[in-house]
């Protein structure tokens, strides 16, 4: 399966096999399973699913941020040119922040209320000796100008609780973007602001990419997000990739089940009534102790039959272009579900 | 930070009269002064004469007002038993006491502090547990108890350090390792819970995220966060310990304000009394608003308020 990814000569991110474990009272939690995926630089790369899929734990496992009842394995995690799960943490810590760096989630708490948002700036450029404190100071002012800012220079003395929530997240992007550097981890960047700063959010780390070649993993639970923002998608269900493809083939043909019940439950795409009920996918999430066998999605899924419950795994099919995902049916039976869905003829 | 300050400074001024109208009144609440001072055999005509003689005969807030207006101008009044300044004990007492509360305190911060960040940045270990330990035996054995005990290891078998009196800086270690210990549990648990609390908020997730070196992200990033109750805490201490010494100066035989104090009211010197408690509470005060000027110092948010 890692030709199905391999868009690009020369990586910034190769990810093979990633299989993150949680250790609890109960067993061994299988969080993620044979995650692989390539970045290339410059692009943005959306991580979609929901709460507990792993789309966050394994961005966590990159950075080297996992709690500390859980174990990373991987048959490669080539970051740079780097092995980055084997390197020390002395080593790791040069990386972190400098070549690869993170956005979290809410701004609200990820800025550490008593110290200045110039202190908490410029520490990062110092820290990776990238200059001097003055240095760092005239990086920070254009960074925070760059970001929308007003008034830079004097923000500087400004205290996180000074400023507002989308304020804060542009404080922290400027942040993340202190040391330039290749890849940046964005986890749900927009999930705790209001929506009209969201599209605001999303629209400024676009620009920035565009403009300093970054690469972005966006991890998110938005379609909406992933549509606006990435080049290509992961979509996540049960610690497993199920489909990866284009964002635009992803929203065009959307072949896994489990993909095709998420795009239908986003409001307006597949609902010409607006007072009309929207649709949910039925079931639970299953438990991700112990060994799994066969398809996740099986219990949820409208086309599961007996096989689904076979095997140690589904594996990952190709179709065309980038575009694979995890299921046993064929390609066309997938294809007519879907557009049985919109009341198309099959 | 400036309307912070003063309006901190008008409550801690409404405190301290409070505080003296409280003390004024239960002193006089504790029984008859006067015939406290005239003794057990004495007749109800000398019990007037004193109640007369001292006073007392008067209404209490009359009584109050004649006392607080001369304490503001530092008149303390006379001791009944030695007739010297009361202003003059107190200043005379005060160097032992405070050298033995302050001392204790830096030498509680100094143990608690450190122990309570690694404690919590290795919960659960070992050192988690000796920390919790230590906490444990120091909040639940008396301080007497505590004392003789290092004075029997100490002094009288070691024979390493003096047991009594106060001429020389090594008379102050036992009474300050005993008066450390009565402090030292809660600012260690407190340090560590506030620090669990820390390293586990978004923003050390985000110093870690940085690249910073671990002890950026201990004592830089987490450790200020969690200082606030502590600072609070450490002030309160300082005044219990500069009032509940008495124990300690007791067996240590030094002699701080804790022994005039414990003299005093076994001879009904009520002027004494009075006025120790008057300027151990205002001290006290001084403290609180020390200690909320620091916090306003460490976290930017509080100057608001």
């Amino acid at each position: 399966m890692a030709d199905t990814t391999d868009a690009c000569r020369e990586p910034i991110l190769s990810v093979r096999n990633l299989d993150v474990t949680l250790k609890t009272a109960i067993g061994e939690l299988h969080a993620t399973r044979g995650i692989s995926y390539d970045i290339c630089p410059g692009e943005t790369f959306a991580i979609v699913g929901e709460s507990g899929c792993g789309k966050s734990i394994s961005s966590m496992a990159l950075m080297g941020l996992l709690p500390r009842i859980a174990r990373a394995r991987a048959d490669h995690c080539l970051f740079d040119g780097q092995e980055i799960l084997s390197l020390s943490r002395r080593q790791l810590s040069k990386i972190r922040g400098n070549t690869l760096s993170m956005i979290f989630q809410d701004p609200m708490t990820s800025l550490n209320p008593v110290y200045t948002i110039g202190d908490q700036l410029t520490e990062v450029f110092v820290r990776h000796g990238k200059g001097t404190r003055a240095q760092a100071r005239d990086r920070a002012v254009f960074l925070l100008e760059r970001v929308g800012i007003k008034n830079a220079a004097e923000r500087l003395n400004a205290y996180p609780h000074q400023l507002s929530g989308g304020l804060r997240q542009r404080v922290v992007i400027a942040m993340a973007m202190m040391c330039s550097p290749k890849l940046i981890i964005a986890d749900e960047p927009t999930t705790a602001l209001d929506v009209t700063v969201q599209m605001r959010t999303l629209a400024l780390l676009s620009e920035l990419q565009k403009e300093f070649g970054l690469a972005i993993i966006l991890i998110t639970h938005d379609l909406g997000v992933v549509a606006s923002l990435s080049d290509r998608v992961a979509v996540m269900y049960a610690g497993q990739i199920v489909e990866t493809a284009p964002t635009a083939q992803l929203f065009a043909d959307p072949t896994h089940p489990y993909t095709q019940g998420l795009i239908r439950c986003i409001p307006s795409y597949g609902e010409p009534h607006p007072d009309a009920e929207l649709p949910t996918i039925p079931g639970m999430v299953p438990s991700l102790i112990g060994r799994q066998k066969g398809c996740a999605f099986r219990n949820r899924c409208p086309l599961a039959f007996a096989d689904c419950a076979e095997g140690d795994t589904i594996a990952l099919r190709e179709t065309h272009g980038e575009h694979a995902y995890r299921c046993l049916r064929p390609h066309d039976a997938l294809m007519a579900h879907w557009r049985g869905l919109h009341g198309e003829p099959a | 930070m400036w309307r912070y300050f003063v309006k901190r400074l008008g409550i801690a001024v409404l405190v301290v009269f409070t505080v003296s109208v409280i003390s004024f009144g239960l002193l006089r609440l504790s029984g008859d002064l006067a015939q406290n001072l005239a003794g057990e055999g004495a007749t109800q005509a000398q019990v007037q004469d004193i109640r007369v003689l001292y006073g007392l005969d008067r209404p209490l807030p009359v009584q109050y007002v004649d006392w607080a207006g001369r304490a503001i101008t530092g008149d303390l009044g006379r001791s009944l038993f030695t007739n010297d300044p009361v202003f003059h004990l107190i200043a005379a007492r005060m160097p032992v006491t405070a050298v033995l509360a302050l001392g204790s305190l830096l030498l509680a911060i100094c143990v608690a502090l450190p122990l309570g960040v690694f404690a919590a940045v290795y919960r659960n270990s070992w050192i988690d547990r000796a920390a919790l330990g230590m906490a444990v035996f120091g909040s639940a054995v008396p301080s007497f108890w505590f004392a003789l005990i290092l004075i029997y290891v100490f002094g009288v078998q070691l024979r390493w350090l003096p047991i009594s009196g106060s001429t020389t800086w090594w008379h102050f270690v036992l009474p300050m390792v005993t008066l450390s210990t009565m402090v030292m549990p809660q600012i260690m648990r407190l340090t560590r819970g506030g620090m669990i609390e820390a390293l586990d908020a978004d923003y050390v997730k985000m110093a870690w995220a940085k690249g910073l070196n671990p002890g950026v992200v201990f004592f830089k990033h987490a450790l200020r966060n969690a200082l606030l109750p502590v600072v609070a805490l450490a002030a309160v201490s300082l005044g219990f310990l500069l009032g509940g010494s008495v124990i300690v100066e007791s067996v240590f035989s030094l002699n701080g304000i804790g022994s005039l104090a414990y003299e005093s009211i076994k001879r009904a010197d009520f002027p004494v009394v009075q006025s120790i408690l008057f300027v151990l509470s205002f001290i006290y005060v001084l403290l609180t608003l020390l200690s909320d000027l620091i916090n306003a110092r460490i976290d930017p948010r509080i100057r608001l308020h």
